[in-house]
């Protein structure tokens, strides 16, 4: 079986196929029509999207939506990956790898939309040069950068055996070009006990530092929002229900990439239906926690209607935005409903949900960026209008390709199932528990031979 | 085709039409199709009602030319009867310009009122809270024999007060800064530990590698490659040292991060959009004709910049003025590259800065008149000579 599941996850490395590059291609050209309609932002400024202040008072428009949303992503994967790897739950080791890949695509195309957002975007060095840490952009700087190279690390250690694999398996199938590369990542890699050991402390020091960083980073990127007065915003719930949000579309997304992956790769024998249905449960768990959140917000909001609150709800629940709202609403409480009734319980229904959870976050998003400050805070007759242009749903358009395509690189470079951690699984399945643990000395489990 | 492929494609074919119906049925975002999601706090007009003939009256307004932003400004009104004689009592209001954000607001923000004396004047002591322009008004609204009168003034503000001290909300002790850098240190030093497990592994591979049976040593392509590991995790681990201290070190600066605004050499590097770039994507209007008569800096120039050009005139003291572009004397104007190009207004950017539609300088205040930006146009034109 440890064979097999190296065969599976090698062999797609191996070739490229005239499908594979009919979705790059396709990718390509949506990322090329983002970066045109970027073009024409740079050139004209931010005249040409929705925000322009001369047409309404919405200063954070589609940018800031994806912003949050792909940060949101981002908890995917290492958070998820890394309490599984703390609670060593053994059914992890065909997906940890998947969401570590989504964590690190999710946060670099998060990255470019802040600086999408400026009308110069070499001012982006000005957080450098005059930042306060007064501000909450400091610190969603600080956060940030912080979460990127640990995840970066945290996706690399796990790869370094699997780097060794690659270079000792796919020799002369290859570019020479690639195999060079393997051999540099590998860090000669010849799963020595003392490399493995080396390589664990690496491992267990990372996935516990993840941890909070990750919550703090969404917790940051909420106070972006929640240290204003604004309606909807002035909340002191918006750091957990963030990182709850957070955590609940990046289970989702995995269960996305997962399904493409597995069709894709025909991964079937390795990710198997309990796979889908385990993270269902995990989705359905952060949907409950997350109608709790909405529910203790609204009501403590609605009860006291205090200021401008009665305008933003009205246009929430029964204005302009409440389909958006109970579609989101809906979705919350869908992943709950399709692990609960036995024969929705199944691999397309999840995947249907999580879909479903993805499309409505983002659309959660965007009643938080564009509800509140459509809001007015002086003394107008009516809300604000944005609508975006077409620059600004291009760019959304080749920021989502973008990620699509980073993701497609990676699967192209590296095995997208940890062989090492999954051979283990096999290993100490098969009737030597803990051999594997008391070998490593570690209070984790241990490397692969 | 797979259940949960097609799956996929009927949720993003549902969600695609949530997304779509509230955009197509636009309307319903706009101002008037959503009664219940009106403010409360609609906008008052007034509507004098009509009054028989009255008397006539005369309103002047006796205002300094200069003021110091936030010193006392004296306004000084003087009611008079068609016949010259003075009111006494009447009450005189007084506002000034008002403009919020960019052509957001436009309106009259009111000082104060005073009554008149028996010499029908009228006296109240303001306090200018912004540099640049100002344009005063005084009002007498009418009385059932007299009618209303208004009369308007002009006050250059200068000055860079700070007017606004903020004070410290909370003091904790032992609570500060240092605990964030703390943490920050800890996360960083944590990931180097982790790093530097990779270049453990590099070294152990390194000594893993044998020589052949019967050679002294490693052969070269095998040395070299190590030495390559070797030096990609060592630079992975000195790129983490460098970003984790720099983010602590970017704390204790902030503080002075105001100071570091004013100095010269964090001017010189502030980074604007390419210009040429800019150019040609203005959608500007054309330029009005150069006018026949000499047009210089001293004379007609400087006037309006000192007017008109608000912050870029009147330096704060505590930060860049806008874009860095400083316009409160000759030699700054001309020392800033593509901001003056001397018999080329299409060029300039203090042309463009005017003319596009985007930009219109000045952002907020009182904008520029025709005649006074065909001044500048014509001033670039002819070479934009001093004097």
């Amino acid at each position: 079986m440890a064979e097999r599941v190296e065969e599976l996850t090698l062999k797609p490395l191996e070739g490229i196929s005239r499908r594979y590059l009919a979705l790059v291609g396709c990718l390509l050209a949506l990322v090329a029509l983002g970066v045109y309609a970027y073009s024409r932002q740079l050139a004209q400024g931010l005249a040409v999207t929705g925000m322009a202040p001369t047409v309404n008072r919405v200063i954070w428009g589609l940018y800031v939506v994806n912003f949050v949303f792909f940060i949101g992503i981002s908890h995917a994967g290492t958070l998820i990956s890394a309490i599984l790897r703390i609670t060593r739950s053994r059914w992890r080791t065909p997906i940890t790898r998947m969401a570590e890949f989504i964590t690190v695509t999710a946060l670099l195309v998060a990255g470019l939309f802040p600086i999408i957002d400026l009308g110069q975007p070499g001012r982006v060095l000005n957080v450098l040069r005059y930042g306060r840490w007064q501000s909450a952009i400091l610190w969603d700087f600080l956060a940030i950068t912080t979460y990127l190279t640990g995840s970066l690390l945290y996706l690399y250690l796990p790869l370094i055996p699997d780097l060794a694999t690659c270079r000792d398996r796919l020799g002369g199938k290859i570019s020479s070009l690639r195999h060079r590369l393997y051999r540099l990542l590998a860090m000669g890699w010849r799963g020595s006990p003392e490399q493995r050991r080396e390589l664990q402390r690496g491992i267990t020091v990372m996935m516990v530092t993840i941890v909070p960083v990750a919550v703090s980073v969404h917790t940051v990127v909420s106070w972006i929002f929640g240290m204003t007065l604004r309606p909807g915003w002035n909340s002191t719930a918006m750091g957990a229900y963030f990182v709850t949000g957070a955590i609940f579309s990046g289970v989702a997304s995995v269960i996305t990439v997962m399904a493409l992956l597995r069709k894709a790769y025909r991964l079937e024998e390795i990710i198997t239906p309990t796979h889908f249905v385990n993270l269902g449960y995990f989705l359905a768990a952060m949907g409950l926690i997350m109608v709790y959140f909405n529910l203790s917000d609204l009501l403590s909001a609605g009860y006291k209607l205090e200021g401008l609150e009665p305008l933003y709800l009205r246009q929430i629940l029964t204005g302009s935005l409440a389909p958006f709202f109970w579609f989101y609403a809906f979705t919350l409480l869908l992943p709950g409903l399709v692990v609960l009734i036995p024969w929705t319980r199944r691999v397309g229904w999840i995947v249907f949900a999580s879909v479903l959870v993805n499309i409505a976050m983002w659309l959660e998003r965007y009643i938080i960026v564009v509800g509140t400050l459509r809001t007015p805070q002086m003394p107008y007759t009516s809300l604000a209008r944005y609508i975006p242009t077409w620059v600004e749903l291009a760019i959304t358009a080749g920021g989502f390709a973008l990620f699509a395509l980073i993701l497609a690189g990676f699967a192209k470079l590296v095995p997208v199932v940890s062989i090492w951690e999954v051979r283990e699984h096999l290993e100490a399945a098969r009737g030597a528990p803990g051999q594997a643990i008391a070998a490593s000395g570690s209070p984790s489990e241990s490397l692969g031979p | 085709m797979g259940f949960e492929v097609r799956r996929a494609w009927l949720s993003l074919a549902l969600a695609f039409a949530l997304l779509l119906a509230p955009i197509l049925s636009e309307p319903a975002w706009g101002h008037a199709a959503h009664a219940p999601e009106e403010s409360p706090t609609p906008t008052a007009s007034e509507s004098p009602p009509a009054r028989p003939p009255l008397e006539p009256t005369r309103l002047e307004l006796a205002a300094p030319d200069r003021a110091e932003l936030g010193k006392e400004l004296v306004l000084r009104a003087r009611l008079t009867r068609s016949d010259g004689k003075p009111v006494e009592g009447a009450l005189i209001r007084f506002t000034a310009r008002a403009f919020w954000g960019i052509n957001y607001l436009e309106g009259e923000v009111t000082l104060g009122e005073a009554r008149t004396d028996p010499s029908g004047i009228a006296v109240l002591a303001a306090e200018p809270r912004s540099a640049g322009a100002l344009s005063l008004k005084a009002a007498f609204p009418g009385s059932p024999s007299l009618a209303p009168s208004a009369a308007e003034a002009s006050v250059a503000v200068t000055g860079d007060a700070q007017l606004v001290t903020p004070s410290v909300g909370l003091r904790v002790p032992l609570v500060g800064i240092w605990m964030l850098q703390a943490v920050l240190a800890l996360v960083w030093g944590l990931y180097s530990f982790a790093v530097s497990r990779i270049l453990t592994v590099a070294r152990t591979g390194a000594a893993l590698a044998r020589p052949e049976a019967g050679k002294p040593g490693l052969a070269f392509p095998e040395r070299r490659e190590i030495l390559g590991r070797l030096a990609a995790a060592l630079g992975l681990q000195a790129g983490v040292a460098a970003m984790g201290s720099g983010l602590i070190t970017l704390m204790p600066r902030s503080p002075r991060t105001h100071l570091n605004l004013a100095s010269p050499s964090q001017l010189r590097g502030y980074r604007r959009t390419p210009l040429p770039r800019v150019r040609r994507g203005l959608p500007i209007s054309p330029l009005p004709p150069v006018l026949e008569r000499k047009v210089t800096f001293k004379a007609d120039v400087e006037p309006i910049l000192r007017a008109k050009a608000g912050p870029h005139v009147f330096l704060p003291k505590n930060s860049p003025p806008p874009g860095g572009v400083r316009l409160d004397s000759y030699e700054e104007i001309m020392a800033k590259p593509g901001l003056v190009v001397p018999g080329k207004p299409e060029e300039s950017m203090l042309v463009l800065a005017l003319l596009d539609p985007a930009m219109r300088m000045p952002p907020s205040g009182p904008t520029l008149e025709d005649d006074e930006i065909r001044i500048i146009v014509s001033w670039v034109a002819q070479g934009a000579p001093r004097a």
